[in-house]
């Protein structure tokens, strides 16, 4: 069997003494802490399986979603994806987030792997029109 | 919620990678040559690269024998791939490229002798191609740099323009082959050892008018490590499989190669870690213990600064789910600190905003002044 995880899936592995900063970062480990690194961690696996679910069945990449690293490159390697998926994805940003950038420059900065995507609808994104959708 | 130690177990290969890190040069020179692959177009002696030209009948079937993905390429282009041994680990770094009934392989991470003894051992008809290795003959250079793709035009032809990102072609003076790990245009370029020096002649001749001037094997490493390029002799050392990676766009669960039967094995088990980018504004020493909100979630592998950014850049290895960018600061070895996992690649490349049809390096637009200001 291969080793453990640092921490539990669901929890990690709690260590009260080490923390005493902000909501984040402690304070010591708390329930609000835990709470709201669990709410961001749900609200980003949505999104990331979203934008995963868009090059699978849209874009017919064929590769199984958990196969779709989030870091790895969108464009030239990595995923290889074309200009015509671009313009897919931009599609998916603004009809399922309210994502619209505002310059063809940002857009393509926005465009390099799947965890930048990920950045940009959270950053650009209708929050409510995201919670709406990202678990379709 | 269950309380749970944290695991001491330690694997000898982590433990090993975990020991000293490489010593870097001095981080001034370093950065001068970051900032010119960043920048203009930087020059590169490269003697790291096995180029190995194979031809023969079976040539396809010994090259796919160890190729992790299907070997699905047309004359003139590249695959990006990885050479793995039988525990799924990266032995080095791949390209295979295909030229008429040739096969062309770009290795880094194994010397010729090495190279030879992993093909022959994999496929026993590796010994009945004819085998070329480049470097018996020609020399290896690199450009690296937003108008690299200028200066290389001015000297090799317009070709060179339309050149795509994993293309290549054999110029009359030299092989060219568009790749390159630092996220600017990237030109690897082997010139023959008979002749080949009136080409570099030209190349340094034509460069004054694009600053050129040299980058170590440690500035194209660093540019690599800013623009999450898999770095054989970084990333290799920590005895962990595409998986922890984020290499599986390299390889393929539906053939077999060396480490596929492993591969396999550890996707079944599925994965539980995955190596990130940490981003800080202090030191992340290697082996240091990662907390977020008071869990201990991962371990920090290796650090550098990072030029570019200003801050210091780190690759960890973190359980998958807190491996998210975004979910908040995190604190080294029980101390709190700004660093947090980013995504990647964590620098906005020039080379994005330079387009060969309207840009040149001699009348750089604002627009793009302005993308070099934005690094930060």
């Amino acid at each position: 069997m291969h080793d453990e995880g640092y921490g539990a899936v669901t929890g990690g592995t709690r260590n009260g003494d080490a923390m005493d900063g902000d909501a984040v970062n402690g304070p010591r480990g708390d329930d609000a802490a835990s709470g709201e690194i669990a709410r961001r961690i749900e609200r980003r696996e949505r999104i990331l399986g979203r934008l995963r679910e868009v090059l699978v069945r849209q874009l017919q990449y064929r590769r199984e979603p958990d196969e779709l690293d989030p870091d790895a490159p969108l464009f030239g390697s990595g995923f290889g994806l074309d200009s015509l998926d671009a313009v897919e994805i931009v599609v998916c940003l603004e009809t399922d987030y309210g994502a619209r950038a505002s310059e063809h420059e940002l857009l393509r900065g926005s465009m390099r792997s799947l965890n930048v995507l990920c950045d940009f609808v959270l950053s650009h994104g209708d929050p409510k029109r995201a919670v709406k959708n990202v678990g379709a | 919620m269950e309380t749970r130690s944290v695991p001491s177990k330690t694997s000898e290969p982590e433990r090993r990678a975990l020991e000293p890190e490489r010593r870097s040069p001095a981080l001034a020179p370093l950065a001068e040559e970051v900032q010119r692959i960043r920048r203009s177009v930087a020059l590169s002696e490269c003697d790291h690269v096995t180029a190995l030209l194979l031809s023969g009948p079976r040539v396809a079937d010994v090259v796919s024998a160890v190729c992790p993905l299907e070997l699905y390429v047309q004359d003139g282009q590249m695959l990006h791939t990885l050479l793995l041994d039988d525990a799924a680990r990266p032995l080095a770094d791949l390209y295979v490229g295909a030229e008429g009934e040739s096969v062309v392989l770009l290795v880094d991470g194994l010397d010729a002798t090495a190279l030879d003894s992993y093909l022959s051992s994999a496929s026993p008809e590796f010994r009945s191609l004819d085998r070329q290795n480049l470097a018996d003959t020609h020399r290896h250079v690199s450009l690296n740099g937003p108008y690299a793709w200028e200066l290389l035009a001015e000297v090799l032809g317009p070709e060179v323009i339309g050149l795509p990102y994993l293309g290549f072609y054999r110029a009359p003076s030299c092989w060219c082959f568009r790749a390159g790990k630092t996220g600017e245009y990237g030109y690897d370029l082997w010139l023959p050892r008979d002749g080949g020096e009136n080409t570099l002649e030209r190349l340094r001749e034509v460069g004054r008018d694009f600053d050129l001037g040299p980058a170590s094997l440690a500035a194209l490493d660093t540019c690599a490590h800013e623009n999450w390029f898999f770095d054989i002799r970084r990333d290799a050392r920590f005895g962990l499989t595409p998986l922890e990676l984020q290499l599986q766009w390299r390889i393929s669960y539906e053939k077999t190669y060396p480490g596929s039967a492993r591969l396999l094995e550890l996707r079944r088990e599925r994965e539980r870690r995955r190596v990130v980018l940490v981003a800080s504004d202090e030191p992340l020493p290697s082996g240091a213990r990662i907390e977020l909100g008071g869990l201990h979630v991962g371990r920090v592998l290796s650090s550098e600064p990072s030029p570019t950014r200003g801050d210091v850049l780190g690759i960890a290895l973190v359980d998958v789910p807190y491996s998210h960018p975004g979910l908040g600061t995190l604190a080294i070895d029980g101390r709190r600190t700004q660093a947090r996992v980013v995504s990647a690649p964590a620098v906005d490349n020039l080379s994005l905003y330079v387009d060969p049809q309207r840009h040149s390096y001699a009348t750089r637009v604002p627009g793009e002044a302005a993308r070099e200001a934005g690094f930060r």
